[in-house]
């Protein structure tokens, strides 16, 4: 069974259309990579799969969660399963990269010991076991987005959803992102990447996705189902 | 749910924003102060107003011979009168002490019952009921008790409720919105925590705990400061004012408790609006 499928999926807000009959399926493993213009609707895509939106016609399926059924409770549980990862980071400010990361095992109810490992072991993972104890300003752009990437994954999510993860970094950077996305990815969890920065994914094994005007409108490097 | 992390999360975030939790404990203080203000005065007006309505009672002035079994029949009649606490004899003798130094020996004033209420007959119609049932008895020459001074007593008494109830009310109300604001910009300062936490799978419950805490100490903190700032200002002004009662330990409890109150219930009316991520 797939991780994601989308069927017939539109979203409208009052008069605007931003999703269009959006059908798409993602397997476990997958590495797809979602391009558009900004405003094309990809970040709507996201917030559709981690359910803070729901669709305006048209479902969608994570996990064996579906978009019309599922309770409110149950999308914190969804949500356990995701990671997301945003351009502008959303860490908070007044903590160290180690309390950024450990916040999201502490929601989940884990034992403080068993925290403390899986956090090391995250941040160690993009780099940064030693600058565990800096707060996001004293580390750089790409090492804050390292230190969100530490917390999208630390709860080891099959699904990792990141929305123009590169937007504020540059090329060189934004690569090292990309490769640490690489071997998430081979470790079995599956990557929904939306950019617009082409250049990032010239040398990038990948399904991609285009998103205009609300519409899927074509892929390579695998299916639309 | 793990109370102690969301105890440690609330007591952290009030030291990372010292000068909100300052204000904000600080506005609870003051909302509560002014709350705590009324309700000393509004305590003080009808402890003074209810100990004059204690002195509500009856006299009926005897006729002349009445004494010995036609006395105490007559006592015993009286008592039977709803509303009746107790009946006092003031025979013409200690009538006369009381007034003999006006009247010198002649001693015009007559035996009298003195009938006391009880407390809840002690008003201007309770007074007129148990006047009305003695008046037809046999041996007594005159009822007395003070018709006029007790139906207004009644009527400020009534009134006094009346207004208490209603300022009670608005300085509640008032003090709900301050507060309930106060708490929202503590929220609100808070609100990309908020929108992380359910980002990464927080639960509503989870999300709400530290604010309730985190509102619940302040309110009560608020609570506390309000109530040293008017004790302050009562043994201020007390040396001046006699007989004027702080509040008593019961009421400053329930302060405390409607601080707490207060706080916890708007950090969660406040955070309802931020939940929706």
């Amino acid at each position: 069974m797939s991780l994601l499928q989308m069927y017939n999926v539109s979203k409208r807000y009052e008069t605007l259309e931003v999703l269009n009959e959006v059908t798409l399926q993602i397997d476990r493993g997958d590495f797809v990579c979602l391009t558009g213009r900004t405003g094309s609707g990809k970040s709507t895509l996201m917030r559709l799969i981690y359910m803070e939106e729901r669709p305006t016609s048209g479902q969608v399926i994570v996990e064996g969660y579906s978009s019309d059924q599922i309770k409110r409770r149950e999308i914190p549980h969804l949500r356990r399963k995701i990671g997301v990862l945003f351009q502008d980071f959303k860490l908070l400010r007044e903590r160290t990269a180690y309390e950024n990361v450990s916040f999201a095992l502490h929601v989940t109810g884990r034992p403080q010991r068993e925290v403390r490992k899986s956090v090391v072991r995250a941040l160690t993972k993009v780099g940064l076991g030693h600058k565990r104890d800096s707060f996001p300003h004293e580390l750089s752009g790409g090492e804050q987005q390292r230190v969100a990437l530490a917390r999208a994954i630390v709860n080891e999510p099959i699904l990792l959803l990141a929305d123009e993860p590169t937007g504020n970094l540059d090329l060189e950077v934004g690569q090292g992102i990309v490769d640490l996305f690489q071997q998430v990815n081979y470790q079995g969890t599956a990557i929904l990447m939306a950019t617009h920065n082409l250049p990032l994914l010239e040398n990038l094994q990948s399904r991609r996705i285009h998103l205009a005007d609300g519409r899927l409108t074509g892929e390579t490097g695998g299916e639309i189902s | 749910m793990n109370f102690g992390y969301a105890m440690v999360e609330a007591i952290r975030s009030m030291r990372r924003v010292p000068l909100m939790t300052t204000v904000s404990v600080g506005t609870i203080a003051l909302s509560l102060m002014v709350f705590g203000l009324f309700l000393v005065v509004t305590y003080n007006v009808r402890g003074a107003l209810l100990e004059v309505q204690a002195k509500v009672d009856v006299e009926a002035y005897l006729e002349e011979d009445v004494e010995g079994e036609a006395l105490s029949l007559l006592r015993a009649e009286i008592a039977t009168i709803p509303g009746v606490e107790s009946v006092r004899y003031i025979s013409k003798d200690q009538a006369r002490e009381r007034f003999a130094a006006e009247y010198g020996d002649e001693n015009p004033l007559p035996a009298s019952l003195l009938v006391t209420l009880i407390e809840s007959q002690r008003t201007g119609s309770g007074a007129e009921t148990v006047a009305a049932g003695i008046t037809p008895m046999e041996g007594v020459n005159e009822v007395v008790w003070g018709k006029s001074w007790a139906d207004r007593l009644d009527r400020l008494i009534l009134a006094l409720t009346a207004l208490s109830i209603l300022i009670g009310l608005v300085v509640s109300l008032a003090s709900v919105f301050v507060i309930g604001n106060t708490v929202k910009l503590t929220v609100w300062a808070r609100r990309d925590a908020i929108e992380i936490m359910k980002l990464v799978g927080a639960t509503d419950g989870f999300v709400k705990l530290p604010f309730f805490i985190e509102g619940t100490i302040q309110g009560f903190a608020g609570a506390g400061f309000a109530l040293l700032i008017l004790f302050g200002i009562y043994g201020y002004v007390q040396p001046g004012l006699a007989g004027v009662v702080f509040l008593p330990t019961g009421v400053c409890g329930a302060m405390l408790a409607m601080g707490a109150a207060l706080g916890g219930i708007g950090s969660q009316v406040s955070i309802k609006q931020f939940l929706e991520v």
